[in-house]
């Protein structure tokens, strides 16, 4: 599944290389890979045609991930703008909401794997949603629940709220 | 891996004159230097001589196309596609340290073909956060891992969570989205937390923690504040927070304090009084609660009986001047306690209480006696009505109109 993830649809698409930290191949389209600023930057100041990219610190687990969100953002805003273009009237960006709401209704270990690679790919979209998504998952929480949920142990001697 | 043993003729090291400029120590007994890291780790000198080889059969090049450089950037580039492919004869693995030349120039790592090659990423350069290729990693990680199988190795470099360590300036971001007691709550999370919350939250400052003020919380600026809050009572569980810093009102919705009035705070406890009888110790932000015999328990007050589900209170005059009085819930919870006050531990808080004639004060520790520990000992009596401003010598806190809450 990982090794043959290109779906190979039409032929001519370009694609590129995204090697994942334990080493498997990703075959994305381009503009797929170029959600990620740094695979932009490095896109455009490269001499050579060199078309693979290995990602030092992210793993394939979440590479997957995050090749399947920014397909999923590459493709719905097509359709948005197709839609927009024809004036027809579309839900699509609240479809897309939605989406990426289920998107990171995960556990937080697969949320910091998240959070950590799309700071180190520099995906903006992404790295705002993951944070919503921790800046939620504390909300309304004691400090007591929030260690629990993200498995911080707790080495502050005192409690900040408590007189010495 | 096929190493083939090198004839050692003669060894030439070479540095560019900048390197020579700055290190003067590395030509110092060179040889004794040398002899010693052969005798003793015979993989790293072979992998040491590899690039030696190379440059003993080649002279260094000075790139021209650098001399508008300042002196001191001037640099050598050494023929590594050419040391390699010798070293390949020979049988030997070639590492390259490209820590340097990556920041400066483009380095196409796939085509020098070399075994290894070292770069550190913390020179700030996007070429070198997504390596050029994979080759050298790749070869380096079926070394380590001895296998050529990435099925193999699901696990390798998979990160380590750890929520503690996460880089401020993410906590910051994650911060902007926290209304202000879910900040308040990040800040007690653990220690790195805290430190990046702790300006905001008045922690840590010198000469001890600057309190908060709390106030009335009106949505509207000018609005009238709700009837009864002379009792320090409000009927919606918000309150302000008055930062002395900024001088701004944080809304805080603490829903553990509906029903509830404050009566007395210190030392970051509310201490709170609810019609129907309890008497409690809250924390603010976190929502911790210590529960303290109810109001029944007060000696001079009696239930006489439940009219529509709801207490009705029997208050005794302390001086037996008048005769009983009979107080509903409300009455009850807005002025039976005038004030209170606690100790810090709350474990084992010490609790003072003056009810509403002022005539005495109500002490309370939990387990002095074993018999009923659940009661209000009465402490001491004052004299009279006029001298109870010379009440609790605890904190100078309670001669204030509003509610200080020390943080």
């Amino acid at each position: 599944m990982k090794d043959s993830f290109n779906p190979s649809i039409e032929p001519p698409k370009k694609t590129v290389t995204l090697v994942s930290s334990d080493g498997y191949d990703f075959e994305v389209e381009e503009e797929v890979a170029l959600e990620s600023q740094v695979i932009k930057d490095g896109f455009e100041d490269k001499a050579v045609d060199d078309r693979e990219y290995l990602l030092f610190n992210v793993h394939s687990d979440t590479l997957e991930l995050i090749i399947k969100y920014c397909e999923k953002h590459v493709s719905s805003r097509k359709s948005i703008s197709a839609a927009a273009a024809s004036s027809s009237s579309s839900n699509g960006e609240e479809a897309l909401k939605e989406w990426d709401e289920h998107f990171i209704s995960v556990d937080t270990n697969t949320l910091y794997d998240i959070l950590m690679a799309a700071d180190y790919l520099n995906i903006k979209s992404l790295l705002d949603l993951a944070i919503q998504k921790v800046a939620d998952t504390i909300h309304g929480r004691s400090p007591e629940q929030i260690r629990k949920k993200f498995n911080i142990e707790n080495d502050s001697i005192i409690d900040p709220w408590a007189s010495e | 891996m096929g190493k083939t043993p090198i004839q050692m003729k003669a060894v030439v090291y070479s540095l560019s004159p900048f390197q020579q400029k700055v290190m003067p120590g590395l030509w110092r007994d060179l040889p004794h230097k040398l002899g010693k890291k052969f005798s003793e780790n015979w993989i790293n000198a072979t992998l040491l001589v590899a690039p030696v080889v190379g440059v003993y059969a080649f002279r260094l090049v000075v790139l021209t196309d650098l001399t508008d450089l300042p002196d001191e950037l001037l640099c050598s580039v050494l023929p590594i596609k050419d040391i390699t492919s010798w070293s390949h004869n020979v049988g030997a693995k070639v590492l390259v340290d490209a820590c340097q030349s990556v920041p400066h120039m483009v380095v196409d790592v796939q085509s020098l073909d070399a075994d290894f090659l070292v770069a550190s990423s913390h020179k700030d350069s996007v070429a070198v956060r997504i390596a050029r290729t994979s080759f050298s990693y790749r070869m380096q990680m079926c070394l380590s891992a001895n296998k050529s199988s990435p099925t193999s190795n699901k696990s390798l470099h998979k990160v380590v969570v750890d929520w503690n360590k996460l880089p401020d300036d993410m906590l910051k971001l994650i911060v902007k989205h926290l209304g202000f007691p879910d900040f308040a709550r990040f800040g007690s999370v653990c220690s790195s937390w805290r430190s990046l919350a702790s300006v905001g939250l008045h922690l840590h400052h010198k000469g001890g923690r600057l309190p908060w003020l709390i106030v009335p919380y009106y949505d509207v600026v000018g609005q009238a504040p709700p009837a009864n809050t002379s009792d320090n009572y409000c009927p919606d569980p918000v309150l302000g927070f008055f930062s002395i810093l900024d001088g701004a009102i944080h809304k805080v919705d603490i829903q553990e304090l509906q029903g509830r009035r404050i009566c007395g705070s210190s030392f970051g406890w509310l201490i709170t009084v609810h019609g129907n009888s309890e008497f409690q110790l809250l924390r603010p932000f976190t929502g911790k609660v210590v529960n303290l015999p109810p109001l029944t328990t007060f000696p001079h007050v009696g239930i006489s009986e439940e009219k529509h589900n709801s207490l009705v209170y029997i208050v005794k005059d302390w001086f037996r001047v008048f005769p009983d009085m009979v107080w509903d819930t409300n009455r009850m919870r807005n002025q039976y306690i005038y004030k209170a006050i606690t100790s810090p531990n709350a474990e084992s808080p010490i609790v003072i209480a003056i009810p509403h004639h002022h005539a005495m004060l109500l002490f309370y520790k939990p387990g002095e006696d074993n018999d009923d520990p659940f009661i209000w000992k009465k402490y001491e009596v004052a004299t009279s009505k006029e001298d109870h401003d010379n009440d609790v010598p605890f904190t100078p806190t309670l001669h204030f109109t509003k509610v200080t809450c020390m943080l």
